[in-house]
């Protein structure tokens, strides 16, 4: 089991803030002398929303609502996934962990079930990832050994 | 020639000697170190009656001439009187938390003032670190996270609850980088828009208006997220003051207590903890600095502890030891700035910046309470200082502003320190002129300055007066530390001192110069090998500083000697008569004589000052001639024009004469020439002369006598030589030891005259000549000499005009 549990998969959500996640994260990684996997996952679904002419995009604070166009989407996860990179890569750096860090893009409930095969614990942050929680659930159910945290 | 009935002075009416022996000392050493001045009565009662009287604008204006001991007797009795009078108070500026720009003042007994200062900068010292304590622990990290997770819960169950409604119609709310969006989902994937294209068209439109009600219910839930945060702000902010306050109050409970006596300090203490409390963001996170945005600078360069050190820093402007008296403050430069205190202000980033910690005092603060003394002549020359001054004085209040920014020169942020009321005595110490001046200019001056302490420059010489000034003399050789003087040299340098006020019957205040002596006799007995200052030394001194100043003295000498300048010290000339002169440089004067001439002939009863026609007469000396015109007409021309033309001259004079301590030698010289009888070379006259024939006291008898008497010696004295002084400066005499000599060896006189017809006898040696019950001078006396040449000369011009008139028909 001690084996086992020296893997350990965080991941974020491409549209929130992960930083509280990814301390969470280290801090377990540390206290379990685990390797850390960090994954950026980008849902899809936001592309294939963007190729629907009427749906719209209510932005953050001013609810302002404009088009959701696809290469600005772009844009601003690259931006997201850079910063997210660099957060995760100075918080293992200081706690002297190994780690590794990935972008991935897809469904998310397959994309985590993959990812999940060859680790112990997976932690999952932010809103969005916590209301699919059952969702995800169930893509996990044959991975019986593996420990789900939601932060 | 005929030998004169007057007699010269004795050598003991030449020089009051002091004698060594009423001193019942031998040396100086047995004498006390401090003593009174002596011969300063009046202005010791105008001092006492100064300091006594404690109403506004009583404050002292000392005058008198330099050197004569104001600023010792004013220190000391001041310093006597503020020994004895209570300590003021303490005196702090701290933040005024509620508005910086006008910091206010603490007053606190004395002492007091720097234990506050350390207190408050001990507070400060603590106060982070238990405030941190306090925000660091698990209570507060729980209770301000509970606040916070209550905040994200209240959005997030919101969010929840509307992405459950928005599934109930088939429709997924993404989170985007930037926002969220609603789209149409089918098996957990966002549908096509092949998909929706085939979509039935009420679908379709079921759909896009789902999305839009959704998107109604999204921009309602944006809009409440900022309330939401705002209320969990204040949550926070009230925990924060809760906390906050527990730890402050803490830590001021001991420093309440200790100042419970001093409400005005309670008052600062419930400000300190409002501000903390109110500040508690700024104090635990470094990044924002009060000051600086107060300022509106930049939020670097200060960092965090000295700005708090700053804020909460108690600038202790004036601090007094508890029992200590009352201050006395010389300020040696009083500049505006010195005396009212000022502003600093410290470069940042390119800014001038100033608070309260950057109020420094002046003069006026620290003498608060107490005594300031200050140099009359230095205020007035210092810009804006005299207005300062009495401004303050006026307004019974210390106001420091910056000079700059009330003259409009520096334009930049400041404070207006709250002002502090002023009680104090001001002492300038000026000469007789400025006091005057003041007086007659400055309309304010009287109000402010009511009390004249007007010091003499010398006092009346008796016993009391001459032990005084032994006493003095000690205490200045004990100051000093000079070589004790023995009795002797006591006694010599009291002579000098009646020297120095010119009159035997006097001393002379001038402490200056009597320590100048002091100095230089200890100096002349150290090289010669003496542990005790003897006359000898004393008188070795006095020779030396008239050898040092007496170059012109020697040039002029030397002139005379060489025949440059033509003057005679023997034999007999008619209208000529030597005359004497004192030339004072600095504090250094001699006396030389100067040939008088007169020249007489027939004309309108004039006399010519032709020292006044070439504008090389003063008005006093123009006076003086004019005068002789008035005695000559009246003695002797009463009844008949005066029908004379004279002219009276200074010879080989080409630096200008003033004064008329020559008039009754001009009118020996004129009587000379009217009578033609020649007056004896070998004497010099001095003594100013008025319309009845008195001869009247004159200055510089003893410089006058001793110029020329070293002529004279130079010459070789006969015994027929001597000076005519006024009877009434017989009593200023203090001559030099080798004109006594001379005198009592019967080679020089010194004659005192009360009259003209005195002094033209010993001049001329003949009879002046007293008018008998006719009305007739004695024939060939002087006078009738004079008369009868007047009488000739108004007849001839009688005589003259009868032709012109017989031409003229």
């Amino acid at each position: 089991m001690e084996d086992q549990a020296k893997r350990i998969l965080v991941v974020m959500d491409a549209c929130e803030e992960n930083l509280r996640t990814f301390e969470s994260a280290v801090r377990l990684a540390v206290r379990e002398h685990a390797e850390l996997i960090g994954m950026f996952l980008i849902d899809i679904n936001l592309f294939r929303m963007t190729q629907l002419p009427f749906v719209r995009e209510i932005r953050f604070p001013s609810a302002t609502e404009s088009e959701l166009d696809a290469q600005r989407l772009e844009r601003e996860i690259r931006v997201r996934a850079e910063r997210a990179m660099h957060d995760f890569a100075e918080i293992a750096e200081q706690a002297r962990i190994r780690w590794s860090f990935r972008s991935v893009r897809g469904h998310v409930p397959t994309e985590l079930a993959s990812a999940a095969s060859t680790v112990n614990i997976l932690i999952l942050g932010g809103r969005a990832l916590r209301s699919r929680e059952t969702e995800i659930r169930k893509c996990l159910a044959e991975n019986r050994s593996i420990t789900l945290l939601l932060l | 020639m005929e030998k004169t009935s007057t007699s010269g002075l004795k050598p003991e009416e030449l020089y009051n000697r002091c004698d060594p022996g009423q001193f019942e000392f031998e040396t100086t050493a047995e004498l006390p170190d401090r003593t009174e001045i002596a011969g300063q009565e009046r202005a010791i009662e105008a001092v006492r009656f100064g300091i006594g009287i404690g109403r506004p604008g009583y404050n002292l204006f000392v005058l008198g001439p330099p050197g004569t001991g104001k600023h010792t007797t004013i220190r000391r009795y001041l310093e006597e009187k503020a020994a004895s009078s209570p300590t003021p108070t303490d005196w702090c500026y701290v933040n005024n938390f509620e508005n910086e720009q006008q910091p206010r003042y603490l007053s606190l007994p004395p002492g007091q003032g720097l234990i506050l200062r350390q207190d408050i900068a001990h507070l400060v010292e603590d106060l982070r670190s238990a405030i941190q304590s306090v925000f660091e622990s698990e209570s507060y990290g729980t209770r301000k996270q509970a606040i916070m997770d209550e905040i994200k819960e209240r959005h997030e169950s919101a969010l929840e609850e509307l992405s459950r409604k928005a599934e109930e119609k088939g429709i997924t709310l993404l989170q985007t980088p930037a926002g969220f969006a609603f789209a149409p989902v089918r098996d957990g994937e966002v549908i096509s828009p092949d998909e929706f294209g085939k979509l039935p068209k009420d679908e379709q439109k079921k759909i896009e208006d789902a999305i839009s009600e959704l998107h109604d219910q999204l921009h309602k839930l944006m809009k409440q997220a900022p309330q939401w945060q705002k209320e969990g702000r204040e949550k926070i902010r009230d925990l924060n003051r809760e906390v906050s306050s527990f730890a402050v109050e803490h830590m001021l409970r001991d420093l309440r207590t200790k100042y419970e006596s001093l409400p005005e300090v309670l008052g600062y203490l419930d400000a300190l903890q409002r501000d903390v409390i109110e500040n508690v963001d700024t104090i635990l996170n470094p990044g924002e600095n009060p000051l600086a945005a107060a300022l509106g600078l930049p939020q670097q360069g200060l960092s965090q502890e000295s700005l708090l050190m700053r804020r909460y820093q108690v600038n202790l402007l004036v601090n007094h030891e508890p029992g200590g008296g009352a201050p006395v403050i010389y300020e040696d430069h009083p500049t505006f700035q010195n005396l009212v205190g000022q502003i600093e202000y410290v470069s940042h980033l390119g800014a001038l910046m100033t608070d309260f910690t950057l109020v420094r005092p002046g003069a006026l603060h620290r003498a608060n309470g107490g005594y300031l003394v200050l140099d009359a002549h230095k205020v007035l020359g210092q810009p804006y200082a005299w207005e300062g001054l009495k401004r303050t004085l006026r307004s019974g209040e210390i106001r420091i502003e910056s000079l700059g920014q009330s003259l409009g020169l520096i334009s930049t942020v400041s404070i207006e320190p709250q002002s502090i009321p002023l009680d104090l005595k001001v002492v300038l110490i000026g000469e007789r002129l400025l006091y005057y001046l003041l007086c007659h200019y400055d309309p304010e001056f009287n109000e402010l300055f009511k009390v004249a302490v007007d010091f003499d420059e010398e006092m009346e010489r008796s016993d009391e007066s001459q032990k005084s000034q032994a006493r003095l003399i000690g205490m200045l050789t004990q100051q000093e530390g000079l070589m004790p003087f023995d009795r002797h040299a006591v006694a010599r340098v009291i002579e000098h001192s009646s020297r120095l006020a010119g009159d035997s019957g006097k001393l002379s205040a001038q402490i200056t110069m009597l320590a100048d002596l002091l100095r230089e006799s200890d100096y002349r007995a150290g090289q010669a090998g003496r542990t005790t200052v003897s006359a000898e030394d004393v008188q070795s001194a006095i020779d030396s500083q008239h050898r040092r100043a007496d170059r012109l003295r020697d040039k002029l000498r030397e002139s005379i000697l060489q025949g440059m300048i033509m003057i005679d010290t023997d034999g007999a000339r008619t209208g000529q008569v030597n005359g004497l002169s004192v030339i004072q440089l600095d504090k250094h004067a001699f006396g030389h004589p100067s040939r008088i001439t007169a020249r007489v002939r027939m004309g309108k009863g004039e006399v010519l000052d032709i020292e006044r026609e070439v504008k090389m007469g003063g008005p006093i000396h123009s006076k003086g001639v004019l005068i002789l015109s008035g005695y000559l007409g009246a003695r002797y021309a009463a009844d008949h024009p005066l029908s004379l033309e004279a002219s009276l001259v200074f010879e080989q004079s080409y630096g200008g004469v003033e004064g008329d301590s020559a008039s009754s030698a001009e009118l020996y010289a004129l009587l000379s020439a009217l009578a033609e009888v020649p007056i004896r070379q070998s004497l010099a006259v001095t003594g100013s002369v008025n319309q009845h024939g008195e001869v009247q006291a004159i200055g510089g008898v003893n410089e006058k006598i001793e110029g020329f008497f070293d002529v004279c010696k130079a010459r070789g004295l006969t015994g027929d030589q001597g000076v005519l002084i006024p009877s009434a400066n017989v009593r200023n005499l203090m001559l030099r030891s080798d004109v006594v000599e001379a005198v009592r060896a019967g080679k020089f006189n010194i004659y005192p005259v009360k009259t003209i017809d005195q002094g033209i006898e010993i001049l001329t040696g003949m009879p002046a000549g007293e008018r008998s019950a006719e009305g007739k001078f004695p024939i060939a006396s002087i006078n009738q000499r004079v008369e009868a040449r007047l009488i000739e000369l108004a007849e001839k011009r009688i005589l003259f005009a009868r032709k012109d008139a017989e031409v003229t028909d």
